[in-house]
């Protein structure tokens, strides 16, 4: 394993810190990437909790985090992109032609939880065709997955004849544990959303696939000159998204009972809009996995939120874009003091 | 300093009095609605709320509108269960896919009535109040065929469908099918996606067109297809008959130019009105609102003819197009049948939920 392999961007700047100096106690205690959204969410569910106390009955807040785990699930895996330099516009289509293919097994006949298996492995397929498409074409996924949405959505649509398939026993093992909920609040989808979370975060962050998402994302030319294989991690990162696309549809097939023909068609822009509230930033090298699940609830508390205020529909949308805005400064402000904290500690080290 | 802090107070007074003025309509009565709709800023689907509104006027509850911008079934759920989380004791919503008839039953289940509107899933455990969709596609095709010479018609015959999939939708495109063919000498082409929004809409018509200039006609089975119709043709000589649905102001002035044949409505107002009323009246009674399929009615409307159907007053076409852009004189037109429906014990109609697509 090279250098650059074990050190991204980040880390690489941590140790060099790290070599002049013992670390101080103030930069032990220094808070994690996600403090500013973590700190947005909390102060909006504090306003919506203060305002209108039922908010806070945990059975809304379990519907809440329920509510995120579909695309939640594919705003960990938009966070490896971006992290990579990559973006996957085809990702509400892999999700549904996954589901859909999860659900014809089923109807079909197949035990559900080998059906599950089946679309997530049909997720995974999706995703190299994404990757070997990117790669052998030489072009950024965005273009890419900007045709394989189309061509996705016309084979799901072509598969489901325009309309939802509904699996015939919804009483089998997979539905009522899929859609079962602990203690009768606590939906296990949510639960398999956290897990997911702190598994991916672990890859990202502590595991050599991680630091060359990292490494490739925040200087390809460099990677490439440790020894890193820039296309295969690309590559493998595509086929990730898949994997997870497929995980999600297929869990949804079971939480739902039924898969529509449009039902994942205009997740992209929010999955995209809770990577980067979530503080992981376009220009690559760099990616926050708890951040894309905090982004994603931001998001959901605040529909939530609006409904709770009884704010009127039309108003609604505007509402939501405001919010996220203000959110999104919020975290910016944050990550400005500790920046200029850290230059200033940096400064009286020198 | 002093300024600042009295400028900052009133800001916070202003906002904190706007939200508290939301909240104030809501607690005046202890009975709130929670409305659902599939789409945001339709023409089509603001003349449902304008009915909602009215009933829930009428019958002194609140009402909470929320809209699904994308027709996402997911999205619409997701809004049910957050207006059921904030108190509301009833829901009405549109289904537009199969996907929500889980989370809508475990709404049921918990004590929230829920009745459905305009768009039908039969698995939910609630009543629906819509149209009998097959049948006003078999009347839709017959006024075509009927136009284009009857039984001896011949040409192609564009479908197009805003939504694929949507069941009401494609029955009424079977029932549109069905009526044609009584004229053997029409070649059916579709239904195609055509989109709902109006940009893409029309786009799409265009191109349908620009693929098969020599149509003899073109039939939409959603809200803007009339519009989108009624231009192109306008565009190129008005060289064939444009059919489809709904009484928008848009619709209506595309038949009233000549550049659309035949619109038909399907009662908005009272797609919006009789789910309020099954859902208070299943609220005060504590009885589930029992499944069943209301009728609201079919209109069908040309240049030369309007007929709103049995049970409500003729109109002049003149006077349908003020109606279609006034929701208070649209609440005042149903003033008759809103009396009938709140002087009966229960509202009268209801029929098996087979009914609505036969």
């Amino acid at each position: 394993m090279t250098k650059t392999d074990q050190a991204p961007r980040r880390a690489l700047s941590s140790t060099r810190l790290g070599a002049r100096s013992a670390p101080s106690a103030r930069r032990r205690l220094r808070l994690p990437e996600e403090a500013g959204v973590l700190v947005a969410l909390i102060v909006m569910i504090a306003v919506i909790g203060f305002a209108k106390p039922r908010f806070l009955n945990p059975i809304n807040l379990f519907t809440v985090l329920g509510n995120t785990t579909f695309q939640g699930m594919l705003s960990l895996g938009m966070v490896y992109l971006l992290a990579i330099r990559e973006i996957d516009l085809s990702v509400g289509w892999m999700f549904n032609f996954s589901a859909v293919v999860a659900a014809l097994l089923m109807v079909a006949g197949a035990n559900p939880w080998l059906a599950m298996i089946a679309g997530i492995a049909f997720g995974a397929l999706l995703g190299l065709v994404n990757g070997l498409l990117s790669i052998t074409l030489r072009l950024p996924s965005i273009i890419v997955t900007l045709g394989t949405f189309s061509m996705f959505e016309g084979l799901s649509l072509v598969s489901n004849n325009g309309r939802a398939i509904n699996p015939p026993d919804p009483t089998t093992s997979y539905f009522t544990l899929i859609s079962a909920k602990i203690f009768g609040v606590v939906p296990v989808v949510a639960i398999v959303f956290v897990l997911l979370t702190v598994a991916l975060h672990f890859v990202l962050h502590r595991t050599r696939f991680g630091y060359r998402v990292q490494a490739v994302g925040s200087n390809p030319d460099a990677a490439l000159l440790a020894g890193i294989p820039n296309a295969l991690v690309r590559l493998q990162t595509l086929v990730l998204m898949g994997v997870i696309a497929g995980l999600s549809g297929s869990m949804y097939v079971g939480f739902r009972g039924a898969i529509d023909p449009q039902e994942g068609s205009d997740f992209v822009l929010t999955v995209i809009a809770a990577v980067i509230i979530g503080g992981t930033p376009l220009s690559g090298g760099y990616g926050t996995v708890f951040g894309a699940m905090i982004g994603m609830l931001i998001i959901q508390v605040i529909a939530s939120g609006i409904i709770f205020f009884g704010i009127d529909a039309t108003w609604s949308t505007f509402v939501t874009g405001a919010v996220i805005i203000i959110a999104v400064v919020l975290d910016q402000i944050v990550r400005y003091h500790r920046q200029r904290r850290a230059n200033a500690q940096r400064f009286n080290e020198n | 300093m002093l300024k600042s802090y009295r400028r900052h107070l009133l800001v916070l007074s202003a906002v904190a009095l706007t939200l508290g003025g939301l909240d104030l309509r809501a607690r005046a009565d202890d009975i709130t609605i929670g409305f659902v709709t599939h789409a945001q800023g339709n023409p089509f689907v603001e003349q449902i709320v304008d009915g909602a509104k009215a009933a829930a006027a009428d019958l002194g509850v609140a009402l909470k509108v929320q809209e699904s911008p994308g027709g996402s079934p997911e999205g619409q759920l997701k809004l049910a269960q957050g207006l059921v989380n904030a108190g509301a004791a009833g829901i009405a919503s549109s289904m537009p896919g199969d996907a929500m008839a889980k989370g809508m039953n475990d709404i049921i289940a918990s004590g929230v009535p829920v009745v459905q509107f305009n768009i039908l899933a039969k698995a939910v455990q609630g009543p629906y109040v819509g149209e009998r969709s097959t049948q006003s596609g078999r009347i839709l095709g017959k006024m075509i065929v009927d136009k284009l010479g009857g039984a001896s018609a011949k040409g192609k015959v564009v479908i197009g469908n805003c939504f694929p999939g949507f069941p009401v939708l494609e029955n009424r495109a079977k029932g549109v099918e069905e009526s044609l063919k009584a004229a053997p000498g029409l070649t059916v082409l579709g239904p195609f996606d055509v989109k709902v929004s109006a940009v893409d809409n029309y786009n799409h018509w265009e191109q349908l067109y620009a693929a098969n200039p020599d149509s003899v006609a073109m039939i939409g089975l959603c809200a803007p297809d009339i519009a989108s119709l009624g231009k192109l043709n306008a565009a190129n000589g008005d060289k064939f008959i444009a059919g489809g649905y709904d009484l928008t102001a848009e619709n209506l002035a595309a038949i009233k130019d000549g550049h659309a044949y035949v619109s038909l409505g399907q009662s908005p107002f009272v797609q919006g009105y009789l789910p309020i009323v099954l859902l208070v009246d299943a609220i005060r009674s504590k009885k589930p609102a029992p499944v069943g399929f209301y009728d609201a009615g079919t209109q069908v409307v040309t240049a030369n003819s309007v007929d709103m159907g049995p049970g409500l007053p003729s109109v002049t076409f003149d006077e349908l197009q003020k109606l279609a852009a006034d929701p208070k004189a649209t609440a005042e037109f149903y003033k008759p049948w809103t009396k009938t429906v709140l002087s009966a014990a229960t509202p009268p109609g209801m029929q098996s939920i087979e009914a609505e697509s036969k």
